[in-house]
């Protein structure tokens, strides 16, 4: 019996207990998807960080109008490099250690259908992320000028006249996309082939259903960034010209190869949380999810428009009037799936018995936050208003709401749901608490004025002002550095509910369903050894 | 204070918003007024789409939640006619303000916002490069640079900053109010973004190609504006001012501005001393380099080269037979270097410009070249 | 209340006590055919992902 459910051919001898060898070695060799879960989920906490103390720097330097900290070459690579570690190396490895944990655990599968595939996928990022910071330290030394300083869409010719910084992010990009794939791949082959006996595709759990969206995309999309990069790299370094005029290329060709990837990329990051945030509304209000199908239609429609918008991010580089108009339709119509959505959400809560842990609070500010995200965008799409909203602190607020309050409070509200199921100890409820209503408050302080900052006219990505936006980036920077302090709470709770705790119950949650629930807390090193029967449910 | 975005300035007495800090600057061209119109419009929406949708959440969280002692539902989708109604609502009220409300406003201002043609009463082009803007007008032929004038001290916090603290800039562009200006743009380097809010007019500058976008502006004043799109490490520091004058004035302006042009080009005849041309160079390396190559000539390397010292710059200023030099430090300056932010100045800068700071350069940060070259050498040149 | 004939979805909470679980695991044979089937569409995907980067290379250079 062990060895028909140990991960992968290479099956361990019983001997080894259900347990591997201990220290480095375990982890730099596991093939199992709680392992690589925890290893995710640690690497996207450590990046959070990363990246949060970055942006950090910036807000101070853009505290008070003037250069008082540094110099805008830095500032520039500092902007960058935030949301390259913040989208790839912090949100994505969040979502995947989510699938890693959970997807098993929630489709009765012994574990990912391919386990040294999943070892690979996570391994490859630690690399990535030294490539994408090591400018920073090799400038230290005097050797090239520091990290990629064109911000995270990598523009040509920018991009082509910019320094190793870029070559290095061209390389970690290319290490994070195969990862990606990797893991897209392995969630794909594991959601068609190792569902337990009798759970249909339309009973699979709604997350495994963002998170199956969310792969196809990265499959669709991830190749085609890569391939834009590459042609970067070769247009920097081999003498061709696809983003050069003066060789009959075209700079503008880059930006829309680059947002093919990028406007799914923002579902990429969001559809495994919209799949989460059901599961977590149900549980807390006591009630079946609403609409689950209408939900798994509208993450189809999802996916699908994502990949025929993307001009939406560059009205202001001028096109055809017949594109303005197609791409401006296109993008109103995401909002029909989306207000879905939302419907389905507060339905699930109407006549529940709800209740607010610290989980479904996150869940209901994602809902509120990320309600203004979806309303702004739809702002946005109109290309007469986007010509003064674009390129502005509008969009960086916009977009802010969409990704942390979407994003990374999604994460959140996914951490605190299952943390008592992996750890098998309740974190502390009360800072649990105390961390929602800082992150929510100070969220709020930190990107609310950057709506007004943008209606006012400032540009983004300038590191210093004009004395009239003053008031309303100094009350941003206050706002993100309690955001920022508040997160270490987080941190603190998770290492507290890790070393110990009150002992978690098999079905963590009252209302909670799913068969994660059926399992002990914390589930043993090789779920369903026993499988389950979902032919009566 | 920040719920002040859930009622826009179209609600509050204009008195409560004079200074428009809650939203667009005043407008004082037709699509900026347009803008302004939708945008408000739109805010309306989607703040009544915001307040309904989460009072209905608010109301469910008070009304549901579980100490209030009911048992939860067990619904999981509408069943029956009436339930589907309800539920199909919300979604033809969200398709009617999609297509209709937000979209038929909309499109029309697109169609208008692109109609950069149709009866143009003039043309301005504008090139941006790293980190200016160039200015021409094709039917009076000037042609100048406009740069910030923002003192190095005021950003460093050594001097006070003034009241136009990075939106002032030396040489402003002149347009005539109430004219249909047809706008040009292309960059020499990178994209660039010419943004002016108050015109509602916003368009990437993409070397290689010309986009274009038209102003009418109807209130004579002064208007600020900066780059939007990031365009290297000075991408901050590169505003746009445009002052709209009557007509009278801007033809008043125009013929001044035609007659200092040709004198500044009268100068390629005569033969300069080396000190005219030191003492000019100084002022153009001043606006037009030291923010690479830094004032006292020592760049910020890797990416920006250190003048003082530099191979090139001690290398023969021409060939023995005359000759421009692939390579050299005239070509250089003449022709920009690929795939770095050196630009061709030779397309922006005039021959004595181009003379006398070729000049400075070698004379200077410790550099004894002690060669000098004449504007009319470098006419020739060309 | 209209649970009767409402969609079933996963996280619908059972009327009665799930059914017990059946006490196998998959038998080694169902394994190794999930896995081997796994594998194979792996590869496809791959494939198409790297079929995908390589359409760059028809864009005029």
């Amino acid at each position: 019996m062990s060895t028909a459910t140990t991960a992968g051919r290479d099956a361990r001898p019983p001997a080894h207990g259900g347990r591997y060898r201990g220290g480095i070695l375990r982890w730099l060799t596991t093939t199992n998807h709680k392992d690589i879960g925890t290893m995710y989920l640690t690497f996207a906490l450590l990046m959070f960080f990363v990246g949060g103390a970055m942006i950090l720097a910036v807000r101070a330097e853009l505290f008070q109008p003037g250069l008082q900290l540094m110099k805008p070459e830095f500032f520039n690579q500092l902007i960058g490099v935030h949301a390259l570690v913040m989208i790839f190396a912090a949100l994505m490895p969040a979502a995947t250690g989510f699938a890693n944990w959970q997807l098993p655990l929630m489709i009765g599968a012994p574990d990912m259908a391919l386990p040294r595939i999943n070892n690979w996928g996570f391994w490859l990022l630690p690399p990535a992320a030294l490539l994408l910071t090591l400018p920073f330290f090799l400038a230290l030394f005097g050797i090239g000028d520091g990290a990629v300083a064109t911000g995270w869409t990598l523009y040509a010719p920018l991009s082509v006249q910019g320094g190793i910084g870029v070559d290095f992010a061209i390389f970690a990009i290319h290490l994070l996309g195969v990862s990606s794939i990797l893991g897209s791949i392995n969630i794909i082959v594991t959601l068609f082939n190792l569902r337990a006996p009798g759970m249909t595709m339309m009973k699979l759990p709604l997350f495994a259903w963002g998170w199956l969206m969310t792969a196809f995309l990265l499959i669709a999309t991830i190749p085609v960034l890569a391939g834009a990069v590459t042609m970067l790299l070769t247009d920097r370094h081999f003498g061709t010209h696809f983003f050069d005029a003066a060789g009959g290329g075209d700079p503008i060709l880059f930006q829309h190869l680059f947002w093919f990837f990028g406007h799914p990329e923002v579902y990429i990051l969001l559809l495994p949380l919209w799949g989460l945030v059901p599961h977590v509304v149900a549980t807390f209000s006591r009630k079946p999810i609403y609409g689950y199908k209408a939900q798994v239609v509208s993450f189809i429609a999802i996916g699908v428009l994502s990949v025929i918008v993307w001009a939406h991010h560059f009205f202001t580089a001028g096109m055809p009037v017949p594109a303005l108009l197609y791409f401006m339709y296109s993008t109103m119509s995401i909002s029909l799936p989306l207000a879905v959505l939302f419907f389905c959400w507060i339905a699930t809560m109407w006549r529940g018995a709800i209740t607010f842990e610290t989980p479904m609070l996150f869940a209901l500010g994602f809902i509120v936050l990320f309600g203004v995200a979806g309303l702004t965008g739809l702002v946005l799409a109109d290309v007469a208003a986007d010509a003064q909203y674009h390129h502005s602190y509008f969009v960086v607020a916009h977009f802010h709401y969409a990704l942390f309050a979407g994003g990374i409070m999604g994460v959140m509200a996914g951490v605190y749901y299952w943390l008592p199921k992996w750890t098998g100890h309740m974190f502390s409820e009360k800072l649990g608490k105390l961390h929602f209503w800082l992150t929510v408050v100070s969220f709020n302080l930190t990107f609310m004025p950057q709506f007004f900052l943008g209606l006012a006219g400032m540009p983004r990505r300038i590191p210093d002002y004009a004395l009239q936006f003053a008031e309303f980036n100094a009350i941003s920077t206050v706002g993100s550095f309690i955001l920022g302090l508040s997160q270490l709470i987080f941190a603190y709770n998770i290492w507290r509910c890790v070393k110990g705790g009150e002992k978690a119950a098999d079905k963590v949650w009252e209302g909670a369903e799913g068969l994660e629930w059926e399992l002990s807390s914390p589930p043993p090193h090789h779920s369903w050894e026993i499988r389950p029967n979902f032919d009566n449910r | 204070m920040p719920r002040c975005f859930y009622l826009p300035a179209a609600l509050l007495p204009s008195s409560a918003c004079a200074d428009y800090r809650w939203n667009f600057p005043e407008p004082v061209t037709p699509i900026a007024r347009d803008t302004l119109h939708i945008h408000n419009e739109f805010m309306l929406i989607i703040t009544a789409l915001f307040v309904v949708v989460f009072a209905i959440m608010i109301y469910s969280m008070i009304a549901h939640r579980k100490s209030a002692g009911r048992p939860p539902a067990r619904f999981s989708g509408p069943a029956g006619g009436v339930q589907w109604f309800w539920v199909l609502v919300p979604f033809a009220i969200l398709l009617l303000i999609d297509f209709v409300l937000m979209g038929i406003p909309a499109y029309r201002a697109v169609v208008d916002m692109e109609d950069t043609r149709t009866r143009a009463d003039m043309v301005l082009k504008v090139t941006g490069m790293q980190w200016k803007w160039q200015y021409e007008y094709p039917d009076s032929g000037i042609k100048y640079i406009s740069t910030m004038s923002t003192p190095r001290e005021q950003i460093g916090n050594r001097e006070a900053k003034g009241e136009h603290y990075l939106l002032e800039v030396d040489n402003p562009v002149v347009l005539p109010v109430g004219k249909k200006v047809r706008i040009l743009l292309t960059s020499t380097d990178v994209i660039h973004t010419w943004w002016v809010p108050q015109f509602g007019v916003k368009r990437d500058a993409i070397p290689g190609f010309l986009r274009e976008t038209w102003v009418r502006i109807e209130e004579p004043g002064t208007y600020r504006g900066q780059c939007a799109e990031l365009c290297g490490k000075d991408h901050g520091f590169m505003p746009v001012v445009v002052r709209a004058v009557p007509e009278a004035e801007y033809l008043a302006w125009a013929d001044l501005k035609k007659a200092e042009q040709a004198a500044a080009a009268g100068g390629t005849d005569r033969v300069w001393s080396r000190d005219e041309l030191l003492v000019k160079g100084k002022d153009v390396y001043a606006k037009q380099c030291a923010v690479c190559h830094q004032a006292n000539g020592q760049g910020l390397p890797p990416a920006f080269p250190a003048l003082s010292g530099s191979k090139i710059v001690a290398g023969p200023l021409l060939s023995p037979a005359g000759k421009l030099m692939k390579d050299s430090h005239l070509d250089r300056v003449l022709n920009g270097k690929e795939g770095s932010a050196m630009q061709a100045f030779g397309n922006t800068l005039s021959d004595t410009e181009l003379a006398a700071v070729v000049t400075f350069e070698r004379n200077s940060f410790g550099n004894t070249g002690g060669d000098l070259i004449q504007p009319a050498q470098i006419k020739s040149l060309r | 209340m209209m649970s009767q004939d409402a969609p079933r979805d996963p996280t619908q909470v059972p009327t009665q006590k799930p059914a017990p679980p059946s006490p196998a695991a998959f038998s080694p044979e169902e394994l190794a055919r999930r896995r081997a089937s796994s594998r194979r569409l792996a590869w496809l995907l791959g494939a198409v992902a790297l079929g995908i980067y390589l359409v760059g290379l028809l864009f005029k250079r």
